[in-house]
């Protein structure tokens, strides 16, 4: 996918001076999974079926549904607690769960790279960089739902 | 043989034993049935049929091909699994059963995909009891279909 059909469903990416592409399309990993630095398999809760490359684990206690309040905790068993801003703090690692707009249902995750840029996974896509968690806010993945942080070691 | 669908008819060339002041002829996709019958109208809208004809892998491939298109457009930025899959033109695929098995099987060979998922439905299992990659999934079921032990 080229850098301009990117733009085309993402409209807020056109102002971003951050945007670039930064890694080839790959169908082995989600976005879930890249927020939590996995490429190696898809994240999501497990429905009622096996699938292959498909990760079938979800944390024992949290809901297997993909509502926000089922991805925070779950994003918590990796470490990540709630937080209320995006903005990069020295010793942090922050992620930003996307919603859509009923305010429930999960679409999306980003995550914040060391540098304060931030990285997505678009769906079986390439992955990009983009300058802020709200530049890849629209149609396809809703609104920014809650920012999440983990400490460094 | 390539069909390029041209404002919803595909063009047909029938050789055979079949006579007609028309040497051309399109027929109509939905007028296509799978019982290898084919529906057709010449100049003068007088329906013809002709049968005995092998056409249904040709329907199959292009109804799966019309599928994996919309399914692979429409999903294409989606992370959920299940999104993913309950999408209604991949339902329309695994309902198409082991017949379109070739079909993925040659699509996966061209690019290792989440369309893997399609024969873990059509199958009702998974290739691996570990997780494992989509790319690795992928060429497991090619050897499996390999190797005939996909019926």
């Amino acid at each position: 996918m080229t850098k301009e059909d990117i733009l085309k469903v993402f409209p807020g990416l056109n102002s971003d001076n951050h945007f670039k592409i930064t890694s080839p399309y790959d169908e082995n990993y989600n976005c879930i999974a890249w927020a939590a630095i996995h490429t190696d398999y898809w994240l999501w809760p497990p429905g009622g079926r096996r699938l292959d490359g498909v990760l079938f684990y979800w944390p024992i206690g949290v809901p297997k549904d993909d509502r926000l309040s089922s991805f925070i905790l779950m994003y918590e068993t990796y470490g990540y607690t709630l937080c209320e801003t995006w903005d990069l703090e020295e010793g942090y690692r922050k992620i930003t769960i996307y919603i859509k707009p009923d305010g429930i249902t999960v679409t999306h995750a980003s995550r914040q790279l060391r540098d304060g840029h931030w990285t997505s996974k678009l769906g079986k896509e390439n992955d990009i960089q983009h300058g802020n968690p709200y530049s890849i806010e629209g149609n396809i993945y809703g609104l920014v739902g809650a920012f999440m942080k983990k400490k460094l070691e | 043989m390539n069909l390029t669908p041209l404002k919803g008819l595909i063009p047909i060339v029938i050789a055979g034993s079949m006579t007609s002041e028309n040497s051309a002829f399109a027929y109509n996709y939905n007028d296509v049935s799978l019982n290898n019958t084919i529906n057709l109208r010449n100049m003068d809208n007088k329906q013809m049929f002709v049968e005995d004809i092998n056409y249904s892998g040709l329907i199959l491939k292009h109804k799966f091909l019309e599928y994996l298109s919309k399914w692979e457009s429409e999903t294409i930025f989606l992370s959920s699994v299940n999104q993913i899959v309950d999408q209604k033109d991949f339902q329309g695929i695994v309902n198409l059963g082991k017949n379109v098995v070739p079909f993925i099987v040659d699509q996966l060979e061209q690019k290792p995909s989440c369309l893997v998922w399609a024969l873990n439905y059509i199958y009702n299992k998974t290739i691996s009891n570990q997780t494992i990659t989509i790319e690795e999934a992928s060429s497991r079921w090619i050897k499996e279909y390999k190797l005939g032990k996909l019926i």
